[in-house]
Formats: C-alpha cells, sequence, structure tokens
C-alpha cells in the first residue's frame, strides 16, 4: 500500500535546530510538510479559510510542543497527528457554528443535473464527519480503532461510516439517476 | 485478507498547494504584537487579581526580567494562574474520570512547554510558550473549577476563575 503523504523524512539537525527555535528550520519543516497538511485540512473542512488556519494552528503547535516529540518515532507520524486532531476540531468548531448561526450549511453547488461529479466533487459532498472518516481510513491508512478513539465513537461507527461513504461516492459517480445531489461542484 | 481501503481511489487526488505565502502568512502570525495586547493582559491580570483577592507569591522563581511588556504580561498572568491553581486544588476531594484525565493531559502539556522553555533560545518562541502556556493554565484552571462546583454544590463558591478575554488569546497566537 502507498504511503502517506506525510511520510517524508526529516533530518535531526531540523528538528534540533528547530527546537532552538531557529526560524530557518522551522521554515524548512514548514516546506517540507505544508502540502500534506493543507491537502488533509482542505479535503476534510472543503473551506480554503479553514484548511489555511488549521495549518497555521498545526504548525505553531509543532513549534510550540517540539520537544515532545520522541526521536523513535517518525516525526511525520507525530506532526500528522497534530494536524489531523487540529482538523477535526476545526470541524467541530464549524459544526457548532452550523448549528448556532447558520442552521443547515447552504448548498452553493450550482445545479446541473446532467453533469457527472467528479472525484473531488463527489468526496466534497459527503457530510463532513462521513469525508474525514473515509479520507483518514482511505487515504491516510488509520485503522478503524484509531479513528474510532480520535471520535470518541466505537469501531462499528468507524466501519459504518466507511461503508456509506464508499457507496455514496459510487451512486454520485455513477452519473444523473434523477438525484438531485448529481451536481458538479467546484473541483478542489 | 480482502484490504477494501481506497476502493475508489481517493488517494489520486491531487496535493493541494496553500494560496500565496503560505510561510510569510504563518510568520506574520507568530510575530510578536506587544503594543495591542499589553493592556487587555494588564487589565486581565488586575480583574484576576482583583476577583480572587490574589497576591503573586513572592517565593516563585521569577524568569530573567523581560524587556518586552507582552511577555512580562503572560508571565505575570501565567504565575497569577499558578497561584489559582494552587488554592483551587486543596479544595476538591475527587473529580470525574474525563476531568481527571483532561486535567492530566493539560499538566502534561504544560510541563512540555516548560522543557521547551528552558531551552527556547529566542524572545519570540519564548513569548509563544509564554502564551500556550498561560493559555493552558487558565484551561487546567477552569476545569478544577468545574470539578470543585460539581463537588460542592451546597456553598457559595468563591468566584474562582476570570477567563482571560478570548480576544487576547486569538490577536496574540
Amino acid at each position: 500500500m502507498t504511503e502517506s503523504s506525510f511520510a517524508q523524512p526529516v533530518p535531526d539537525e531540523w528538528i534540533e535546530a528547530a527546537r532552538r527555535g531557529e526560524r530557518s528550520a522551522q521554515e524548512a519543516l514548514f516546506r517540507r510538510f505544508q502540502r500534506p497538511i493543507y491537502t488533509l485540512a482542505l479535503r476534510i473542512c472543503q473551506n480554503e479559510d479553514d484548511a489555511m488556519e488549521v495549518m497555521q494552528d498545526t504548525f505553531i503547535k509543532v513549534f510550540a510542543s517540539i520537544d515532545q516529540f520522541k526521536q523513535h518515532c517518525p516525526f511525520w507520524g507525530w506532526l500528522r497527528q497534530i494536524a489531523v486532531n487540529m482538523a477535526l476540531g476545526r470541524l467541530r468548531k464549524l459544526r457548532r457554528r452550523e448549528f448556532t448561526v447558520l442552521g443547515n450549511p447552504p448548498d452553493l453547488t450550482p445545479q446541473r443535473p446532467d453533469d457527472q461529479l467528479d472525484l473531488a466533487g463527489a468526496f466534497a459532498r459527503l457530510p463532513a464527519e462521513t469525508r474525514a472518516v473515509v479520507w483518514l481510513y482511505d487515504v491516510e491508512g488509520y485503522s478503524h480503532r484509531e479513528i474510532a478513539d480520535l471520535f470518541g465513537n466505537s469501531v462499528s461507527f468507524s466501519k459504518t461510516q466507511v461503508s456509506r461513504a464508499h457507496a455514496r461516492l459510487r451512486e454520485l459517480l455513477d452519473g444523473p439517476s434523477g438525484d438531485p445531489l448529481c451536481t458538479t461542484p467546484a473541483t478542489l | 485478507m480482502h484490504d477494501t481501503r481506497d476502493p475508489l481511489k481517493l488517494r489520486g487526488l491531487p496535493q493541494l498547494d496553500p494560496p500565496g505565502d503560505a510561510w510569510a502568512a504563518l510568520e506574520a502570525r507568530m510575530q510578536p504584537k506587544p503594543r495591542r495586547a499589553w493592556p487587555w493582559a494588564a487589565a486581565a491580570v488586575l480583574v484576576l487579581v482583583l476577583a480572587g483577592g490574589l497576591f503573586l507569591d513572592r517565593d516563585m522563581p521569577l524568569p530573567d526580567r523581560p524587556e518586552d511588556p507582552e511577555l512580562a504580561a503572560w508571565i505575570t498572568y501565567s504565575q497569577v494562574l499558578e497561584e489559582q491553581l494552587r488554592s483551587v486544588r486543596g479544595r476538591t476531594a475527587a473529580y470525574r474520570g474525563h476531568q481527571a484525565v483532561a486535567m492530566a493531559e493539560l499538566e502534561d502539556m504544560v510541563a512540555a512547554i516548560d522543557a521547551s522553555l528552558a531551552r527556547a533560545e529566542s524572545d519570540e518562541l519564548r513569548l509563544m510558550l509564554w502564551q500556550q502556556r498561560a493559555l493552558l493554565l487558565d484551561d487546567l484552571v477552569a476545569v478544577h473549577a468545574m470539578g470543585h462546583l460539581a463537588n460542592d454544590g451546597s456553598d457559595q463558591p468563591t468566584p474562582i476563575v476570570t477567563r482571560i478575554p478570548v480576544t487576547l488569546a486569538s490577536n496574540s497566537l
């Protein structure tokens, strides 16, 4: 199985220098991991501003708590866990905002029932929590147990979310069938 | 075992780049903003001292006196919160499971930040760490306070938590 896009080597000297607060080392770490973090955040949150904040929050936390990182683990795994926690935290915040301010999130997708969704568009149409679960399972290689722990839920919750996501994606990708959700979203 | 992972090839979706100069944006966010935050920090400390009737512990080892007023404010605020913690810790006999877990996690994070502070060599990093430390302590006091109120519902509890304005935390981190 292909490894996560986070799985990139980091020289020990970078980590040591970042521990000393050297800006050049922090920048090197940033440049190495900005894409996987931003991609993860954007796929989960589906909003550029939120993704940007998740990425920044992740690096601020990484730099502030880099002493907690244990050298016997891969740096990318530690950093990815922080990024995932930040993205899920943002998702929870967004959900509270939707419920307290907006009610249900508006569907801004242009209605073009004659078009078939591409994969990115179909993925974007999944419910936020489902999106996060299936991304962590399919793309980042998390186990159902790990996902269950992250969400404070059961293993069967994770399995169900993944199974439903796959079914829904297939349904969306198979084209128009009178389903009003078969629309063309902006492709990220 | 049959691998049902990623049957739709989500891994094939392109990696995405953040817009603009993302490093510059992050650097700007990590820069200290002393002039804007200082009055709020001072006010927050004052409110805490007045509300709790607290005085700084003169025996507490002080870090080097910083030139930066914002850094000084965060250090002072951190010390006030530690005093608050000492005050609430003795009052509660037992906590609920999730409160105990939250407290342990927060205390671990504070300890990790202390370790980072001991090695921090730049003022920028020191400021960021002291900010984080204070915010974690603030959360820790809040968790203790919840435990205290839950355990001591019959009394009229002393207001032991005065949260720092959210604007201060979000402006400065």
